[in-house]
C-alpha cells in the first residue's frame, strides 16, 4: 500500500479520535456564521452573494489553522514519536506530505460543513454559483499556504505555544504582505524590486482574485508554489533537527 | 560533518526562497491569460460583441493605457485592478489583427507625457491624504484625430470595464456618429438654470445618448420637414405640436425613419405651472403629453389621463423625512419577468423603474402589430391621473385596490405599413402610406428617463461618475441603438449588472403587505368612526351650553378615549409586523447557519464517545 495514503489515513483518524477535532470544527462554523451574519450582515445586505461569508475567511485562518498545524510536528518531536515515524519505511517527505495533505483534508470538512450558507443564499435568492465554487477553491487553497507555513514552523520548534504564534505572526505577514504596513518596512531597506516582489506574494491577493470568480492559472501556481515551498522547508528543518 | 550539512541544507533553503519568490514574480508576468470563468455571465471572458467590434476594425486605432505606478504603491486594490484592465486591453490588442495598438505609459509628475495625458483630458485623481495624484485612465485615438477617453477605471465599475473599453473602440471607429434627432419638452441637456443662476447638468440618459450619437435639437415649432440624414428620432413629452411637426414626424415615419416616442399622463419632471408666487400651480398644471393624430393613424389607443398602478412590482418610496417608507404602486421595479426576453433591447436588462406610467392598447381598426417590451403583471389597474396628483399618501392607493388580471402595456414595438394622419395634404414628395413595414417604438413613461429612477451621479475624486442602479439607461441607449443600427454593442452592454437581490425577502414583504394592508385598512376604519362620534359628542356638548358633561356623556366619552388608545396600538402593532415576518426569518436563519451543525455534530461526537466507552476493550 502507498505509505502517503497510510500515513494520511492514520493521522485523519487520529484528529477525530479526540475530542480537540470536534471542538475546532464547532468554533470555526459558530465564528464564521457569527462573523457572517453579525459582521458581514449577510441577511441586511439583502444581496445573494457570499462575499459577507468569505471576506472573514482570512482572519479566521489566521488564528484557526495555526492552531491545528502547531501539533503537527512539534507534538511529535515533544513525545519522541517522530523517531518512531521516521524509521518507517516512508521517506521524509512522504511523511510531509501525509501530515499536511490529513491536516488540510481536516480543515476542508470543516470548510465543507459551512454548507448550510450556500442553502441559504440559494434559498432567499438566485446566486451566481459560479463564483461560490471558485471562492470554496480559494478558501482552501489559501487554508493550505497557512496551513503549510505552519507545519514547517511546527516543525521548528518543541513547544506548540511558540509554534502557534510563530505561525499566526508569519501568516499575518503573508497576508498583509502588499500593503502599506509591510511594503514600507521593506521599501526603507530594500530596493524597489524587492518591495514589487513582497507585494506579489500576499495570500489576500490571489485570495480575493480567485473569489471573484475568475481561478487564473497563476494564482493556482502561486498557492501550490507556496505550499510546495514550505513543505520542502518543512522537511529541511526536520533533517537539521534530527541531527540534534 | 553534521555542521557540513547544515550549511547545505541551509543554503538549500535560501536558495530554494529566491527562486519561490522568483518563480511566482515570473509567472505574474509570463502566464496570462490561462483562466477559467466560472461566473454565471462569463464576465471575464471576452463577449462576442466585443470581437465583432474588433474583427471589424478597419483603421488602426491607438490605446495609450495611462497609470502612475509608483504613486499607487501602497494601493494593492487599485494595482490589481491595473492588472487586470491592463490585460483586458493586451487581450483586444491581440485579438485584433493588428489593427489595435496598445501603449502604456507611467506619467511621472512633470514629465511630458503627463502633459499629453492632460491634453488628452485625462485627469490625475487624488490617492491619499497628502496630497498624491495618479493617473488611471484610457485615451485612444484614430487615424482622424478623434480622440476618446475613459478618465479614470473606477473598480467599483469593473463589471461594465468590457463594455466602456469596447463602447471607447467602436466610437473611434465610426467616423460619423449616427445622427438622432431629438424633440423633448423637458429640458434634458445641460443648460443654464436661471433660478438657481447655475449650469444645470444634462440628465445621465441624455449624456449617455450625446456620448454615442450625433444629437441633434429639433425645434418643434418650427419643424417642417426632418433632415434625410437623420435615421433616428426620438421624441419624449410631445406636448401640443403645431401641426407642421406632427406632418414632419409622419412622413418621417412613412419614409421609412426609426421613431421613438415617449409619452406620460404625468411627467414628473414636467415643470409646466412652476410658479414661485403660487406653487398650486404647479401642481394643477397638466402634465400629460400626447401625440393623438398620429397615435389615431397608427391605430394606438393610450388615455393621457389614465396612470398604470402595479401591486406587484410597486417600489418603496419615502415621502417625507422622518416617516416609513411605503410601497407605491405606481412607481414600478420592473424585472426580467416584465422585460421582453426576446427584444434585442430588453434581453440582458435586470430592472427598469418607472413612474406614474400610462400604457398603450390596439384600436380595434389598427392594421399594425404592438409587440410588448415591458410589461406590467397581472396585479395592474390603471387610475385616473388626478388620483395620483392630489393623493398625498399611496396606501389609500394600494387599500382600493382592483387588480384587472390583464398585463398592460408599458413599451412595445408598433410593427406594420403605416397609413398617413393627413390624407388631405398635397405637398410634393407627399407620401399616403409607408412602402415597406416599419416599427415604431412606444414608451407610455418619460420619468423612466430622469436620473433619480436609475442612476446615482456623484463625484468621485473630482471625476463625474454615474452609479446605475436599474438599466433604464441601457434601455434608452439600447433602443437608439437598436433603431441606428448597432447590435454588436447591445450584446455587450447590460450584461453585468451585479445586482442578486433576495427574492424570497421580496416575496414575504408583499404577501405580508397584503395580509396587513386589510386589517390595517379596518382599523384604520375603526378610529375614523370613533373619533368622528368623539366629536359629535362633544359638538353635543357645545350645543347644550353646558359646561358640565352629563355622567352618561362622561362614560362614552372615556369609553371612545379608551377604544382609541386601543385601536391606535393595534394600528401600530400592525404596522410593526409587517416587518416582523422578515425579521423572523432572518433570526431562523441564522440559528439555521450558525448553531444547526454545530449542535449536530456535538451530538453525535457524544454519542460516538458513550458508545465507544460501551464497546468492550479488547484485551
Amino acid at each position: 500500500m502507498n505509505p502517503i495514503a497510510t500515513v494520511f489515513r492514520r493521522e485523519l483518524r487520529s484528529y477525530f479520535s479526540t475530542p480537540v477535532a470536534y471542538v475546532f470544527i464547532v468554533i470555526f462554523l459558530l465564528l464564521s456564521g457569527a462573523l457572517t451574519f453579525y459582521m458581514g450582515g449577510l441577511f441586511e445586505r439583502g444581496q445573494a452573494d457570499l462575499q459577507a461569508f468569505f471576506s472573514f475567511h482570512p482572519v479566521l485562518y489566521l488564528f484557526l489553522v495555526p492552531a491545528v498545524a502547531m501539533r503537527l510536528w512539534a507534538e511529535e518531536r515533544k513525545s519522541g514519536t517522530i523517531e518512531l515515524l521516521l524509521t518507517l519505511p516512508i521517506t521524509m517527505w512522504q511523511a510531509v506530505l501525509a501530515k499536511f495533505l490529513a491536516a488540510w483534508a481536516f480543515i476542508g470538512i470543516a470548510l465543507a460543513l459551512t454548507f448550510p450558507v450556500w442553502i441559504t443564499v440559494n434559498y432567499l435568492g438566485d446566486p451566481d454559483n459560479g463564483v461560490i465554487v471558485a471562492s470554496y477553491l480559494g478558501s482552501l487553497l489559501m487554508a493550505g499556504g497557512f496551513l503549510a507555513i505552519g507545519s514547517c514552523l511546527s516543525a521548528a520548534t518543541r513547544n506548540q505555544v511558540v509554534a502557534f504564534i510563530l505561525t499566526v505572526v508569519v501568516c499575518f505577514l503573508f497576508m498583509v504582505a502588499g500593503y502599506p504596513l509591510v511594503l514600507d518596512a521593506v521599501g526603507a531597506v530594500l530596493p524597489q524590486g524587492a518591495v514589487d516582489a513582497v507585494s506579489g506574494l500576499s495570500f489576500l491577493t490571489h485570495f480575493s482574485a480567485i473569489s471573484k470568480g475568475v481561478i487564473d492559472l497563476r494564482d493556482l501556481i502561486y498557492f501550490v508554489l507556496t505550499i510546495g515551498f514550505w513543505l520542502y522547508a518543512n522537511a529541511v528543518v526536520i533533517d537539521l533537527k534530527k541531527a540534534d | 560533518m553534521a555542521i557540513q550539512r547544515r550549511t547545505l541544507t541551509g543554503s538549500t533553503l535560501v536558495i530554494l526562497g529566491v527562486l519561490f519568490v522568483a518563480v511566482v514574480l515570473l509567472s505574474n508576468v509570463l502566464l496570462r491569460g490561462a483562466r477559467v470563468d466560472l461566473t454565471q455571465n462569463n464576465l471575464y471572458t471576452l463577449s462576442d460583441g466585443t470581437r465583432n467590434v474588433l474583427t471589424k476594425l478597419d483603421e488602426p486605432i491607438h490605446l495609450y493605457l495611462y497609470y502612475s505606478d509608483k504613486a499607487t504603491q501602497n494601493l494593492p486594490m487599485l494595482r490589481t485592478y491595473y492588472q487586470r484592465v491592463r490585460e483586458l486591453l493586451e487581450e483586444m490588442a491581440a485579438r485584433a489583427d493588428g489593427k489595435l495598438q496598445l501603449t502604456v505609459i507611467d506619467p511621472l509628475p512633470f514629465s511630458e507625457d503627463e502633459d499629453t495625458a492632460a491634453s488628452y483630458g485625462l485627469q490625475a485623481v487624488p490617492i491619499s491624504q497628502a496630497g498624491e495624484k495618479a493617473y488611471f485612465g484610457l485615451a485612444g485615438t484614430n487615424s482622424t484625430d478623434g480622440v476618446a477617453i475613459i478618465p479614470f477605471f473606477n473598480p467599483d465599475k469593473e463589471t461594465f470595464l468590457e463594455y466602456d473599453v469596447a463602447k471607447l473602440i467602436h466610437d473611434l471607429t465610426t467616423t460619423k456618429k449616427p445622427a438622432v434627432g431629438f424633440i423633448s419638452s423637458l429640458s434634458m441637456a445641460a443648460g443654464f438654470n436661471p433660478e438657481t443662476r447655475q449650469m444645470k447638468e444634462p440628465w445621465a440618459a441624455y449624456q449617455e445618448l450625446s456620448q454615442l450619437f450625433d444629437v441633434r435639437q429639433l425645434n418643434a415649432a418650427a419643424l417642417k420637414s426632418i433632415d434625410k440624414d437623420i435615421n433616428v428620432v426620438v421624441l419624449v413629452h410631445p406636448k401640443d405640436l403645431p401641426e407642421d411637426a406632427l406632418y414632419a414626424l409622419d412622413q418621417f415615419v412613412l419614409r421609412g425613419g426609426h421613431l421613438m416616442v415617449f409619452v406620460d399622463p404625468h411627467a414628473e419632471q414636467d415643470e409646466s405651472g412652476a410658479d414661485p408666487q403660487n406653487p398650486q400651480s404647479a401642481m394643477l398644471a397638466d402634465k400629460s403629453s400626447d401625440l393623438g393624430t398620429l397615435f389615431k393613424a397608427w391605430g394606438v389607443e393610450y388615455a393621457p389621463d389614465k396612470v398604470l398602478l402595479d401591486r406587484t412590482h410597486a417600489l418603496q418610496v419615502s415621502f417625507a423625512p422622518n416617516t416609513p417608507p411605503t410601497r407605491h404602486p405606481a412607481m414600478l421595479g420592473f424585472t426580467k419577468q416584465n422585460l421582453s426576453p426576446d427584444d434585442v433591447i430588453t434581453a440582458n436588462l435586470d430592472t427598469v423603474n418607472i413612474s406614474t406610467a400610462g400604457y398603450f392598447e390596439l384600436s380595434k381598426d389598427a392594421t399594425a402589430k404592438l409587440v410588448p417590451i415591458i410589461q406590467s403583471s397581472n396585479q395592474s389597474m390603471s387610475t385616473p391621473v388626478d388620483q395620483i396628483k392630489f393623493m398625498a399618501d399611496p396606501s389609500a392607493l394600494m387599500s382600493n385596490f382592483k387588480p384587472t388580471g390583464s398585463l398592460f402595456v408599458v413599451a412595445g414595438r408598433l410593427e406594420g405599413t403605416f397609413k398617413t394622419a393627413f390624407p388631405d395634404r398635397k405637398e410634393e414628395g407627399h407620401l399616403a402610406q409607408s412602402k415597406d413595414s416599419n416599427a415604431i417604438l412606444l414608451f407610455a413613461d418619460t420619468d423612466v428617463l430622469s436620473d433619480r429612477l436609475w442612476a446615482q451621479v456623484n463625484n468621485f475624486f473630482g471625476q463625474k461618475m454615474v452609479n446605475a442602479f436599474a438599466n433604464n439607461g441601457d434601455l434608452f441607449i439600447n433602443a437608439v441603438d437598436n433603431l441606428s443600427g448597432d447590435s454588436d454593442l447591445i450584446s455587450i452592454r447590460g450584461r453585468a449588472t451585479s445586482r442578486r437581490p433576495f427574492t424570497k425577502v421580496e416575496e414575504i414583504k408583499r404577501s405580508a403587505d397584503d395580509r396587513f394592508r386589510s386589517k390595517e385598512q379596518e382599523l384604520q376604519q375603526e378610529l375614523s368612526e370613533t373619533e368622528r362620534k368623539l366629536t359629535q359628542l362633544q359638538t353635543a356638548k357645545g350645543q347644550d351650553q353646558a359646561m358640565v358633561l352629563s355622567s352618561e356623556q362622561k362614560i362614552e366619552l372615556d369609553k371612545f378615549l379608551k377604544r382609541k388608545v386601543e385601536v391606535r396600538k393595534e394600528l401600530r402593532e400592525v404596522r410593526r409586523k409587517l416587518d416582523e415576518d422578515i425579521e423572523k426569518l432572518g433570526t431562523r436563519l441564522k440559528v439555521f447557519n450558525i448553531l444547526l451543525i454545530p449542535i449536530v455534530l456535538t451530538i453525535g461526537a457524544l454519542a460516538f464517545a458513550a458508545w465507544r466507552r460501551k464497546r468492550p476493550q479488547v484485551a
